[in-house]
C-alpha cells in the first residue's frame, strides 16, 4: 500500500495533472486515497479534486501559500487575466449552479474578443506573454488551429469557485448592482415626473 | 399625506341649481383666440408670447423685442400679436406699438401655468405651495400669503416627523417612498421659502422664515440618514434575492486594474507546482545538427515548426513525446539563429508556435533571462558555436554553462 501510494505521489508531482481514469484505484480505494493525500500534505502539497472534473491535480498546500510563491509563477498581469478568463469560461457554470461541461474546454474564447473586451492597455503580444504561463500551468489551453483559448483543467481544479464567486458578488458585484438598481429607479421616477 | 378631493358626492348633498355664468363671458374671446389655431405650432407660439409677457419686468416690449425673445422674425408674429390684442389678451400703446397683458389675460395665463404643472394624485401641500406662488404672482394680500405659508410649514413639519419614523423601518419600500417624498418636500420648502422671503413684509414673517430654515436643515439631516438606511436595506435585499448578476461582476472586472483583479483572485487560488523540464542539453545540439544535415536551408527556414504545445489535455500525450517535440522546436530555433540576424526575444515570443521553445530555451540558459525587463538579443558567434547576448545576464550565462557545453561538443 505504502509503496503504491508513494508511486502515485511521485507521478502526481511529475505530471501535476493525471486523468482520473488513469488513477481509478484511488477512486475506489479510499484508504489509498487518504494515504496519498496524507503523504502529499506532509511535504506541503495538497491533492486537488473536484466532482465532475476528470483530473487529479496537485498544488502547494494552502497553509504554505504566499504572495511570493504565487507571483513566482504568475505575475499580476497574468493573475488579472486569469480571473477575467475564469469569469468568462468557468464562473457561469457555478453562477447557474450547473455541473461542469463534459469537455471542460468546450467554450473557447477568441483572442480577438479578449483584446476587445479586456480593460485597457492590452496588446496582442502582451496578451500572448500573459497567456504563456497560464498555458504552461494548464489554466488555459490553445484551441488548435484558432487564435482562441479555452479553460484548462487547472482553471477548474485550482480555484475555490464558490468562495471566489461569493466574495465577488458581495464586494464587487453588489456595488454595481446597487448602482444599476438606483439608476433604474431614477429613470422610473424621471419618467413618472415627465 | 392628505388627498386632494374635488367635486361633490351625490350621497352627501343635493346637486346645486343652475350655475351662475356671470363673468365667464369675458373669457370667451380669450379662450377662442388661444385655441383657434391651425396646428400645435401656432398654439405654442401664442402661449410663448403670453408667457413671455407674463414674466416681463421692464417697460412693455415692442414687436421686434418680442420676436427676438420668441426666436422668430417680427413679420411672422405681427399677425398673432394683432389677434391677441383684438381678442383682449393684450393691450398696446397705439403710438409706439408696445405690448403688455390685459388684466384678464394676466390672471388667465397665470392660472393656466398653474394648471400645466405635472400634477399627480395626492399632495395638497404641493398644490398649496403652488397656489401660494400663483397668488404671489398676482399680488394678493400679504396676510393671506402668510397664512398659506404657515400651512405649508406645518405640513412639512408633519412630513419631517414621518421621515423620522421611517428611519426605524425595516421595509425598503417604505423608506424608499418617504425618501422620495422628502426630496419633493425639500424642493417645496426651498420654493416656499424663496417666495416668502421675497414677499415678506409682515413682522411675523421673520419667525416663519426662521422655522422654515430650521426645518430645511432638519429635513436635510433626516434625508441623509434615510438615504444611508435605504442603501443598507436595499443592499440586504439585493443580496438576499440573488439580484447580483454575473454581468454586475463582469462590469466591475472590465473597469478593474490588473492589481485589483489579481488581489480578488489571490485568496482563492491554489498555487500550482512549477513545471520542471529535465532533459540533457546535448540533445538540443544533436537535434540541431540532425536537422541541419537533413534539411535544405531554404526549406528549413520556411517549414512550419513542429507543434510544441499539446493543446488537448483530454488526450494528454506521454511526457517523452512532449520532450521530443520540444527538442525539435528548440533545434529549429538554434538553426534559425544560425541564419538570421539577431531578433529580440519578445518578438520570438510573439510567435505563438515558438513560444514554448523560446521560453524553455531561455530557461535552459538561465532563469534570469525570464526576468529581464528589456528585449534580450541572442546571437551566435561567427563559428556558430557560442550564444551571445547584449545584456550582462546573457553574457554571464554564455560565459558559463552553455558555452562550456557548446565548446565541449
Amino acid at each position: 500500500m505504502s509503496e503504491r501510494a508513494a508511486g502515485i505521489c511521485a507521478e502526481l508531482i511529475r505530471r501535476r495533472l493525471i486523468p482520473r481514469d488513469e488513477l481509478s484505484e484511488i477512486e475506489q480505494d479510499l484508504t489509498l486515497r487518504d494515504e496519498v493525500s496524507r503523504r502529499l500534505s506532509e511535504v506541503g502539497l495538497s491533492l486537488l479534486e473536484r466532482p465532475g472534473i476528470p483530473f487529479w491535480g496537485v498544488a502547494i498546500a494552502d497553509v504554505f501559500r504566499s504572495t511570493e510563491t504565487l507571483n513566482a509563477e504568475l505575475d499580476v498581469r497574468s493573475l488579472g487575466l486569469l480571473l477575467y478568463l475564469w469569469l468568462q469560461l468557468v464562473a457561469p457554470y457555478f453562477y447557474r449552479e450547473q455541473t461542469p461541461p463534459e469537455h471542460l474546454n468546450e467554450t473557447p474564447l477568441s483572442e480577438e474578443a479578449l483584446l476587445r473586451e479586456l480593460p485597457g492597455g492590452w496588446t496582442k503580444s502582451g496578451l500572448q506573454r500573459a497567456l504563456s504561463p497560464l498555458r504552461r500551468l494548464h489554466f488555459v489551453e490553445t484551441v488548435r488551429g484558432e487564435d482562441a483559448v479555452s479553460a484548462g483543467p487547472m482553471l477548474w481544479l485550482a480555484i475555490n469557485h464558490e468562495a471566489l464567486l461569493q466574495d465577488l458578488r458581495k464586494d464587487k458585484g453588489l456595488p454595481k448592482a446597487l448602482e444599476r438598481y438606483l439608476k433604474q429607479e431614477q429613470d422610473r421616477v424621471s419618467a413618472e415626473d415627465a | 399625506m392628505g388627498q386632494l378631493k374635488f367635486g361633490f358626492s351625490s350621497s352627501d348633498q343635493e346637486p346645486p341649481g343652475l350655475p351662475d355664468l356671470s363673468g365667464f363671458d369675458a373669457f370667451y374671446n380669450l379662450l377662442r383666440a388661444l385655441v383657434s389655431v391651425q396646428d400645435m405650432a401656432n398654439y405654442h407660439e401664442r402661449l410663448r408670447i403670453l408667457l413671455l409677457l407674463a414674466r416681463w419686468q421692464d417697460d412693455p416690449p415692442d414687436v421686434n423685442t418680442v420676436a427676438r425673445f420668441i426666436g422668430t422674425e417680427p413679420e411672422a408674429i405681427a399677425g398673432t400679436l394683432g389677434l391677441l390684442r383684438s381678442s383682449g389678451w393684450l393691450v398696446d400703446d397705439r403710438d409706439v406699438r408696445r405690448y403688455s397683458l390685459s388684466a384678464h389675460g394676466r390672471i388667465l395665463i397665470t392660472f393656466l401655468q398653474f394648471l400645466a404643472q405635472p400634477w399627480a394624485e395626492g399632495d395638497e401641500t404641493t398644490v398649496s405651495a403652488e397656489l401660494y406662488n400663483t397668488a404671489e404672482k398676482l399680488g394678493l394680500r400679504q396676510d393671506l400669503l402668510a397664512a398659506q405659508f404657515a400651512n405649508v410649514l406645518s405640513s412639512l413639519e408633519e412630513h419631517a416627523r414621518q421621515m423620522d419614523t421611517a428611519l426605524t423601518s425595516e421595509s425598503v419600500d417604505i423608506v424608499s417612498k418617504v425618501l422620495q417624498y422628502s426630496r419633493q418636500d425639500m424642493r417645496l420648502a426651498h420654493r416656499a421659502l424663496e417666495l416668502r422671503e421675497k414677499g415678506a413684509t409682515l413682522p411675523e414673517a421673520y419667525g416663519q422664515v426662521q422655522r422654515m430654515h430650521g426645518l430645511i436643515s432638519h429635513m436635510m439631516n433626516l434625508a441623509g440618514q434615510l438615504e444611508t438606511r435605504y442603501k443598507r436595506l436595499l443592499t440586504r435585499d439585493l443580496l438576499a434575492q440573488g439580484a447580483v448578476t454575473l454581468g454586475d461582476i463582469m462590469a466591475w472586472a472590465r473597469a478593474a486594474s490588473d492589481a485589483e483583479l489579481a488581489e480578488s483572485l489571490h485568496p482563492h487560488i491554489h498555487v500550482p507546482l512549477k513545471q520542471v523540464w529535465a532533459f540533457p542539453e546535448t540533445a538540443i545540439l544533436d537535434a540541431g545538427a540532425d536537422l541541419a544535415g537533413r534539411l535544405p536551408r531554404a526549406a528549413t527556414r520556411t517549414r512550419p515548426p513542429a507543434p510544441v504545445a499539446h493543446d488537448n489535455f483530454q488526450s494528454m500525450p506521454d511526457i517523452d513525446d512532449i520532450k521530443q517535440q520540444l527538442f525539435r522546436a528548440q533545434a529549429l530555433l538554434l538553426e534559425h539563429l544560425h541564419f538570421t540576424d539577431p531578433l529580440p526575444l519578445d518578438r520570438w515570443v510573439d510567435q505563438a508556435v515558438w513560444e514554448t521553445a523560446v521560453v524553455h530555451f531561455a530557461a535552459a540558459l538561465d532563469p534570469e533571462l525570464r526576468r529581464a525587463s528589456e528585449p534580450v538579443y541572442l546571437t551566435l558567434d561567427a563559428e556558430g558555436k557560442q550564444v551571445k547576448g547584449a545584456s550582462a545576464a546573457i553574457a554571464a550565462v554564455t560565459q558559463g554553462e552553455l558555452s562550456r557545453i557548446l565548446h565541449h561538443e
